[in-house]
């Protein structure tokens, strides 16, 4: 234990030292989202500036905050000054900002927020936490991203990592497994099982070794929430799984994690090789007796590995196909032995519910689920990104409040990927808990969250998940496999115009059989993404099979393009995007679109929807 | 307190009340209690899959709906079958598993007036009407689409449109009629271990196949045919039976090709052949066979250039004749080639019945012991010690094999020879038991392996002689094996250790030394712990042959011909004076067909083409076929084989195994036996016996199948002196005969079934790469073997897991013949010199 405080001591003074710098910190956010919106090339430039300018300033990465819409961000920390962040930093903006801040004192670009004291107000900006995006989320498992450096041990354990472990040692296997019931906790990876059953059966299992897995292959399209908590702060989560082992009893632990995120495995790696470096993982961890290792194995990219049996069968090397249960993994799972499987936050969580108490989580949240959760919050709403709320907020305040709506007319928000539903306007108050989402017919998942708004055909969203989860079924069972291209085929006769009156049944019975019907998860909530739109957006499937029209636009074999003349400026910029020279005419006289020649792109229409002058010019009927 | 009324052991499946065992699945039960749930991909002797979704059941308090095949039925369970609800959701999932099957042979209204009328036997990948599947009539889905009275498929239809597999000579790939069941994949890998079927692509596009798109024989296909007996479609088929029809009659033989002799079932339409597999509606359980039991019996069978009539050569051209005509003919010939200027040259693949009337007719009508095998042990004092070693020590059987807690595999690439005893070995190891592999370069079996042991090729007695010495803690001074301590230590600690020797050891120049080692390693081990010995041997029942007297030097029974009370007994049996001077093996034939020694001779099957044979002054070939011999015979006589004879095989294991007739004999076709009776009859010799059971009762009368275990006796043990390995300087490689060609009675199948030669490697010779450079050749260029007694010209390809001075020959024929001038080969390596042509 020495060695901790020892280990503990030092990491504070590295963070003092950090914090009270006598030169300029500079940190940019390095997530895989900085990183998409250009803050490689602002890293590359902000070294190169401060040395052409022979600045002399400290830079360092740090993960991402959450607000991906304000990528890339760059934090500047003046010796006596909290770090201030300025979002939107391209390369033209970098130019002037280093100087400007640095050497003159003060910046043209306004900070968006500071980091310093919450209630603080330094000339004139507030906290970054005060920022619409912000206020409302309760950041437990996210409470490093974005902060520290996600390659410094010595950063977290500054910001009390490790503690909890700590604690779960001297509390022994036992006392843990009832301190995370106490906290309520319940697997974030949608399906809501509790944690701490999971972990006990397992505990209780017999078997010469036992496993603890860690599911990080996060393959719904759009969730992006365990791929930033693990390159913002991949310290947590592993720290959750020495403590998850430790309450189990397992001995070796795998992190099966998707290759299409090679900067959270890098830093994983990383993490582990520090962890092992300071004795904080491998043989008698602290000199509690307990041994504990941690190995990554990289998925190849299949959305059915996420299922708890495929993916075991894929750390086996065999074909990640899934397996019927029970035998439960807990009794049964990796190489035969007793194995536990929870998802990357649920791990996450497990430290901070040890070091803060059960009590403390289990303050946050509604009666069933407690704590909070992360959303990836995206699609039609102004502001994207990674946000961690409390359990029990509603639709309309994570969407509206935290997200800042969306620009056109609101219609629908999908949550929980392929496995969910589709939810109307009339669910917007909806209290985001385990049991309110599954009784409105979709499911919480593992916090993908897309909003939509008019120009979204809810039919398209249909076909687009059923695309996704046909291609994606791991064709062992009949009713995924076949059940999902004829829901699929059904829709493309829809969206397509060619529907009959009975498709709609058809689809419908389909869609039930393979709920019934299916294997493992996958294919029995496939099927959703149709029964919630079926449900919620009958009127709009019924305009397609009826009057062969897609009231939103989309789909291509029901529209037809035509210039509004009365309306059309003559601008040229839709003239300028037709990729097939559809659309001519002289500037500033109204425009004329060839149908013969049109493809249906909808690059007029987007480009004219945004030009002011413009307005409605091409309508689509 | 019963069982039965144990509540805390019931469960009820419909409301009947089902006994709760560990272990069984809620499909197990409910077959127990005889309550039918409809199932697809299900096959007893497999792990559990839950793919089909049609043995889905409603569990009181079980969430959704499990499959039966999966779920472990606990007490107190309230199952049901039936209900509406799960006989719609069945029906639907067999829609689904439709819409991509070619589906009017199951839902037409007109299917039976189609069935009777309208036959089409195109062969065309697509169903372009209701027939013909090739397994129309034994589809399961078929029964499923009957059981669950579906009428109408009313989702939209799919062909996958996959062009149809045909890349090997036995069966054909249509994945357009395949359900993914997985019923091939898993069969081939967790029954068969070969791991060459996979599910490959995902989604909708999910298909049975191959690693890297590979053809089936370079993903390692063993063509054991596993996966064409458990297909419930017609997506595997096999290309000799597929369109025969449904058969009417199935019927359980042994299968004589390796010395296994497997169980198989016969399939036959009106007395025809179908094909060799599972009954008709009963894929569960098929009995497991090898590429030479599956589909090897069926193209010797159905050979278009069978002969069906006896033969005699007039004036260079062959005659029909009646059998009368054959009979008088030979016996008037025969006559004048009574004693020892007759040989007779018999098959390991016959019956011990039809040897034992050939060495009978040899001896007592013939007054000879020129009686021989053509592959018989090159050495004669092999079958004296193995027959004193399994007097004692009766040969170890598959089961001993499976109980064992260890095995020594040693020289022996069992996956080519004896594929169902290399498919105990595998599971041996999947189950896992230590396997030790002694082998003189890496086969196949060696992914199978715990433990590894390398000797130079030809040197396996000195391998067998330092690993005695090294067990007993004595190593010797230099070794030419190294032993991995972990073996040595796996061999020490074992409680049942089964040792299974290969033909190498056997074939070896000092085999006897051999022998004598592995007898006493067998004596040691055996003061404190089980172990046992089996000698598998090659081709076809060597020892039962043997046994039953085909051997120049013994009677039936190992009885010395040189015994006077052997030979008074026998004498007295067959109501002759036998003569008691040992005769000659086939080897020694030869030479003296040259001295005029030997005038008249009888071959069952094929012979290396000798030169010699022509100068015999009257040839008779017993044989399914003409081959290269038939020049130098007068007379040929159709023979059937082993689908079309009835009698008796020795096992490997030594155990008794009966041959049925199972299918029509074409033509005028005889059997060895009856042949055997009309001649000693047109001879003079009445008596001889026609009848196989009768002939099996006079055998059995005086001789002990299998050989009878002495209680507490074990084999004596003595001391071995084995001469240090010497170099020939003239000739320095060693050549190792490989044994993975195709042979039945002596007729080289790839000769026979062209086909053949695209899967097995005959005619190559395999170089290590170091041998390659030295030579500087490249793969598939000419190199000639030179011997002390001849050479041979072959082509050469690389063999990484060789080292140094060692090739591998896949003899090809008359092979053999060239490197040794025999007609069988003594030893199982050659010391050659090979050149660069």
């Amino acid at each position: 234990m020495n060695d901790f405080l020892a280990l503990r001591k030092r990491a504070l003074e590295e963070w003092q030292q950090l914090e009270h710098s006598p030169e300029p910190v500079i940190y940019i956010g390095m997530g895989s989202c900085g990183i998409a919106s250009g803050a490689g090339r602002i890293w590359d430039r902000t070294r190169e500036i401060i040395q052409r300018k022979k600045i002399s300033a400290k830079l360092m990465k740090v993960g991402c905050i959450g607000p991906c819409y304000l990528e890339p961000l760059v934090d500047i920390q003046k010796p006596g000054l909290p770090r201030m962040s300025f979002n939107n930093v391209d390369e033209k903006r970098l130019e002037k900002l280093i100087p400007d801040y640095l050497l003159n004192g003060s910046a043209k670009l306004k900070p968006i927020g500071h980091l310093g004291v919450n209630s603080e107000i330094l000339n004139g900006v507030k906290s970054i936490w005060d920022q619409p995006m912000l206020r409302k989320q309760e950041r437990i498992v996210l409470r490093n991203c974005g902060i520290i450096d996600p390659e410094s041990l010595n950063h977290y354990l500054a910001r009390e990592g490790f503690s909890g472990m700590v604690k779960a040692f001297d509390l022994g296997a036992e006392i843990v497994i009832e301190e995370i019931k106490l906290a309520g906790l319940r697997g974030r990876g949608g399906a809501g099982f509790p944690t701490h059953i999971k972990w006990q059966l397992c505990r209780e299992a017999r078997g010469s070794s036992k496993y603890l897995i860690c599911n990080a292959d996060e393959g719904d399209p759009g969730a992006f929430m365990n791929r930033s908590l693990m390159e913002g702060d991949p310290f947590a989560l592993l720290e959750g799984m020495i403590i998850a082992a430790f309450a189990i009893g397992a001995q070796l632990g795998y992190i099966y994690i998707r290759a299409e995120y090679p900067l959270a495995i890098q830093r994983l790696r990383n993490a582990i090789a520090q962890l092992h470096k300071n004795g904080l993982l491998g043989k008698d961890i602290l000199n509690s007796g307990f041994t504990f290792d941690i190995r990554i194995k990289e998925g190849a990219g299949a959305f059915v590995c996420g299922e708890e049996t495929a993916l075991i069968a894929s750390i086996e090397g065999r074909r990640g196909m899934p397996r019927s249960r029970p035998p439960y993994p807990a009794s049964s799972g990796l190489n035969g032995c007793p194995t536990n499987i929870n998802n990357v936050e649920t791990l996450a969580t497990v430290p901070a519910i040890l070091r803060d108490g059960a009590g403390k989580f289990a303050s946050i949240g509604t009666e069933k689920s407690k704590g909070t959760k992360t959303f990836a919050l995206v699609g039609k709403v102004r502001r994207t990104g990674l946000i961690e709320i409390p359990m029990g907020t509603s639709l309309r305040e994570i969407i509206y409040d935290i997200g800042g709506g969306s620009r056109k007319a609101f219609k629908a928000v999908q949550t929980g990927g392929p496995s969910g539903g589709c939810l109307s306007k009339d669910f917007l108050d909806l209290p985001v808990d385990y049991e309110s989402l599954a009784g409105a017919g979709s499911i919480m998942g593992s916090g993908g969250l897309i909003v939509m708004d008019e120009d979204t055909c809810m039919v398209d969203v249909a076909k687009y998940f059923l695309k996704f989860t046909s291609q994606e079924s791991c064709g062992k069972c009949t009713p995924c496999r076949i059940g999902t291209r004829q829901m699929v085929e059904l829709l493309e006769k829809i969206t397509g115009g060619d529907a009959e009156h009975d498709d709609l049944q058809k689809l419908k019975e389909i869609a039930d059989t393979v709920k019934k019907g299916s294997l493992c998860g996958l294919g029995q909530t496939a099927p959703n993404p149709v029964l919630t739109t079926l449900k919620y957006f009958i009127d709009e499937y019924n305009e397609h099979v009826e009057k062969n029209r897609c009231p939103a636009a989309v789909c291509r074999d029901l529209v037809e393009y035509t210039v509004i003349k009365e309306k059309c400026t003559g601008c040229q910029r839709c003239v300028e995007v037709c990729p097939t020279g559809a659309i001519t005419g002289p500037r500033s006289e109204p425009h004329f679109l060839d149908l013969e020649k049109c493809i249906k792109c909808r690059a007029c229409y987007e480009i004219c929807r945004f030009d002011a002058i413009a307005g409605d010019a091409i309508i689509i009927e | 307190m019963t069982e039965e009324r144990d509540i805390n052991n019931t469960a009820t499946i419909d409301g009947h009340p089902v006994k709760v065992r560990k272990g069984l699945t809620i499909l197990d039960a409910a077959q127990k209690a005889g309550i039918y749930i409809p199932k697809l991909c299900h096959l007893e002797n497999l792990e559990p899959y839950g793919g089909c979704r049609l043995c889905v059941v409603e569990v009181k308090k079980m969430k959704g709906f499990p499959t039966a095949c999966t779920t472990p039925i606990e007490p107190g369970m309230e199952i049901l079958t039936r209900t509406p609800e799960l006989q719609k959701l069945r029906r639907e999932i067999l829609e689904f598993t439709l819409s991509e099957h070619p589906f009017t042979c199951l839902v037409c209204k007109d299917k039976q007036e189609c069935t009777d009328f309208m036959h089409s036997t195109r062969k065309v990948s697509t169903i372009t009407g209701c027939n013909f599947c090739t397994s129309n009539g034994d589809c399961e889905l078929q029964d499923l689409v009957e059981t669950l009275e579906l009428k109408d498929v009313k989702f939209p239809t799919f062909y996958r449109g996959i062009p149809p597999v045909k890349d090997n000579p036995f069966y054909d790939l249509d994945y357009n009629l395949c359900v993914l069941c997985g019923r091939c994949v898993r069969i081939c890998n967790e029954e068969r271990n070969s791991n060459v079927l996979a599910f490959v692509e995902r989604g909708n596009s999910t298909i049975v196949g191959t690693a890297f798109n590979e053809s089936q024989k370079e993903a390692g296909c063993e063509f054991c045919g596993a996966c064409v007996d458990v297909c419930p479609t017609g997506s595997i088929s096999e290309k000799m039976g597929k369109w025969r029809g449904i058969p009417d009659r199935s019927v359980k033989t042994t299968c004589v090709i390796c010395p296994v002799a497997c169980e198989m079932n016969v399939n036959t339409k009106n007395g025809q052949l179908v094909q060799i597999g599972p009954r008709p509606g009963n894929r569960n359980d098929p009995p497991q066979l090898c590429l030479r039991g599956k589909f090897l019996p069926a193209d010797i069978n159905q050979h278009p250039s069978r002969i069906t009539a006896p033969l005699v050569k007039r004036e260079g051209r062959w005659v029909e004749v009646s059998w009368k005509e054959a009979f008088d003919h030979m016996a008037r010939i025969l006559d004048h080639h009574r004693g020892s200027q007759f040989g007779l040259i018999a098959s390991s693949h016959d019956t011990i019945e039809d040897n034992y009337a050939l060495q009978k007719f040899a001896r007592m009508v013939m007054q000879s012991n020129n009686v021989d095998l053509h592959s018989s042990y090159p050495r004669k004092e092999v079958p004296e010690l193995l027959h004193s070693f399994y007097s004692l020590n009766p040969p170890a059987g598959l089961d001993e094999i499976e109980k064992a807690d260890t095995l020594l595999v040693i020289g022996l690439d069992a996956s080519c020879s004896h594929p169902l005893l290399e498919n105990r070995i595998r599971k041996s190891f999947m189950d896992g038991k230590n396997v030790i592999y002694a082998s003189a370069f890496q086969t196949r079996t060696s992914t199978f392996i715990t433990g590894e042991i390398h000797y130079p090729p030809g040197e396996e007695n000195h391998f067998l002689s330092e690993l005695l010495l090294a067990l007993t803690g004595k190593p010797a001074s230099q070794t030419v094996t190294s032993f991995p301590e972990q073996v040595l230590s796996t061999l020490r600690n074992t409680k049942d250790l089964v040792i299974i020797a290969g033909d190498d050891l056997l074939r070896h120049t000092s085999a006897a030394d051999i022998l004598q080692i592995l007898i006493n390693l067998h004596h040691i081990k055996c003061r404190d712990q089980r172990c046992n010995i089996l000698f598998p041997g090659l081709e076809g029942g060597v020892y039962g042959s043997v046994l039953s007297g085909v051997h120049p030097e013994y009677l039936p029974g190992f009885h010395p011909v040189n015994d006077e009370n052997s030979i008074r007994k026998w004498s007295s049996i067959w109501g002759t004076r036998l003569s008691s001077n040992a005769g000659w093996s086939c080897n020694e034939m030869i030479p003296q067909i040259q001295k005029k020694g030997l005038t008249a001779m009888m071959v069952m099957g094929d012979l290396p083409l000798h030169p010699g044979l022509a100068k015999l002054e009257f040839l008779v070939q017993c044989n399914m076929f003409k081959t290269g011999i038939s020049e130098f015979a007068e007379m040929l006589l159709p023979i059937t084989d082993f689908l079309e004879n009835e009698g008796h095989v020795l096992s490997m294991d030594g155990k008794l195994k009966k041959l049925n007739r199972t299918v029509s004999r074409p033509g005028k076709v005889k059997t060895i036996t009856g042949i055997l009776s009309g001649l000693a009859a047109a001879m003079g010799t009445t008596g001889f016996g026609s009848k196989p059971a009768n002939l099996y009762k006079e055998i059995r009368s005086e001789i002990e199948f299998p050989a009878r275990k002495v209680k507490g006796v074990i084999a004596g043990i003595k001391s071995v002196r084995i001469r240090q390995p010497e170099q020939d300087k003239a000739y320095p490689v060693h050549v190792v005969l490989l044994h993975n060609y195709f042979n039945y009675r002596g007729n080289r199948l790839s000769d026979l079934i062209p086909e053949l030669s695209t899967i097995a490697e005959e005619g190559v010779v395999g170089l290590a790469e170091s041998l390659m450079n030295l030579l500087k050749v490249k793969e598939g260029e000419q190199v000639r073997i030179i011997t002390e007694k001849g050479d041979l010209d072959t082509i050469c390809r690389s063999m990484p897991e060789l080292e140094g001075q060692t090739a591998c020959l896949y003899p090809n024929g008359n092979d053999t013949l060239k490197l040794y001038g025999e007609l069988y080969p003594r030893t199982s390596t050659l010391d050659a010199r090979i050149e660069k042509v």
